[in-house]
């Protein structure tokens, strides 16, 4: 009732208090009768209700709440603010910068903590933003060493080499794996083979396919950029 | 003679203490408590208030009290209006838009017409036949967060403070209803 615009005279006050009078020497538990007790002040607060609902009801504001929709369904919202500005008296005052106001923002922004540090506890540090990883870096970091990345490059081209066999193989099915991590490295190395020119890529914008085959020999021509994505699935 | 004139001086600096502490905002709200005007201006304040009421006067303005929830004169909000309704106009110049205030519009007819109290959820339902969704969650917000409207912890809406100290209820009811009229009729 009190979360609703519903009628509070819908309620039998009188009834539910007779109830709760006829329950009351049946209660012994201390649970029950703190039930009791709300159930009470509820009833309370539905007489509360009723007595704003007369207030209301009796003042000239009152109109029928559905004559009011429907008025208000009628009109055009030029016309509500036309009715609005009509009767509005807008407050006159002065938004000004005292000595305390600026004193305050000095200490706020004085002890204000750094953006980079602010969600430190709650978030942790920022992660950096897509960029590039080059071969140097990953050896820096120790993804890979010289020698084995060499090893690996190599021997990732003697596979295409056996797959394609001159013929254009399936790059997504090539560089597929269970692991999405040797997914990732096997994308990256070939991404290598094809940007030395010992591989080629071919797309398909219509089916989305991607193609891929080794060359027996390197070959030069003008380099071009294609964004692929890798993701977790298979 | 004297004592008349030094009188004379005494309400003249309270007169201009009173509009001052009235024009100049405080705290988030505007206008001065009850309580605050009596601390400024002393026991007496409520003639001050008068005197100062038909000093600006012609400006067009007035000093309105809202009676606070308890009654009492100390919970009484002052504020200096305007005395009349600005024009269209005029309104128009201080880039209100005409959605949002057609929003509260509504909104204040509404609530008024469910005795002073509807849930939040039923004014947007009513509202969205008008407005679209995101105009209806903004202006109810925005105009909850500036005390022209109330919610209750049961997402109840009320009419605020802001309402009651600035729009004249009674004529905004009047004009639609007549405004209906002549909507339909055209």
């Amino acid at each position: 009732m009190e979360s609703s615009s519903a009628n509070p005279f819908d309620v039998d006050i009188r009834e539910k208090i007779l109830i709760l009078k006829q329950r009351l020497p049946e209660l012994k538990i201390l649970d029950e009768l703190l039930v009791d007790a709300e159930a009470m002040l509820e009833l309370a607060q539905i007489v509360k209700l009723q007595d704003q609902w007369l207030k209301s009801r009796a003042s000239s504001l009152y109109i029928d709440p559905l004559l009011i929709q429907l008025k208000l369904k009628l009109l055009p919202k030029e016309a509500l603010y036309g009715a609005f500005i009509k009767s509005w008296h807008p407050i006159a005052q002065v938004d000004q910068l005292s000595p305390r106001g600026l004193e305050k923002a000095f200490v706020y922004w004085r002890d204000l903590v750094p953006i980079s540090e602010r969600f430190k506890d709650q978030f942790g540090t920022y992660g950096t933003r897509p960029g590039i990883v080059d071969y140097a870096e990953l050896v820096s970091l120790g993804v890979f060493t010289k020698e084995e990345f060499e090893t690996n490059l190599t021997k990732l081209y003697d596979e295409l080499l056996s797959k394609s066999n001159g013929e254009w193989v399936d790059y997504r099915e090539f560089v597929g794996d269970e692991s999405f991590e040797i997914k990732v490295r096997r994308a990256y190395l070939l991404s290598f083979l094809i940007s030395e020119g010992r591989a080629l890529l071919k797309t398909e914008p219509l089916t989305g396919k991607i193609w891929t085959m080794a060359l027996a020999e390197r070959v030069k021509g003008v380099p071009k950029s294609v964004a692929i994505s890798i993701t977790g699935e298979n | 003679m004297e004592a008349e004139a030094g009188d004379r001086a005494l309400l003249e600096r309270k007169v201009r203490r009173a509009f001052q502490v009235l024009v100049l905002q405080r705290g988030r709200n505007p206008g001065v408590k009850g309580w605050e005007m009596k601390r400024h201006l002393g026991r007496e304040y409520r003639k001050i208030i008068e005197v100062l009421s038909e000093d600006v006067a012609p400006m067009g303005l007035e000093v309105f009290e809202v009676k606070g929830a308890d009654g009492t004169d100390d919970s009484s909000r002052f504020l200096l209006r305007f005395k009349e309704p600005p024009s269209i106009t005029e309104a128009e110049t201080s880039g209100i838009r005409i959605d949002d205030l057609a929003v509260l519009a509504a909104t204040i007819a509404f609530i008024n017409s469910k005795q002073s109290r509807v849930a939040r959820r039923e004014v947007e339902q009513f509202l969205r036949e008008k407005f679209p969704r995101w105009r209806i969650d903004y202006s109810l917000d925005r105009y909850l967060k500036r005390g022209y409207l109330e919610q209750d912890d049961r997402t109840m809406l009320h009419i605020g403070w802001r309402t009651h100290a600035e729009v004249d209820e009674k004529t905004l009811m009047t004009l639609i209803l007549s405004r209906a009229q002549e909507a339909a009729k055209k």
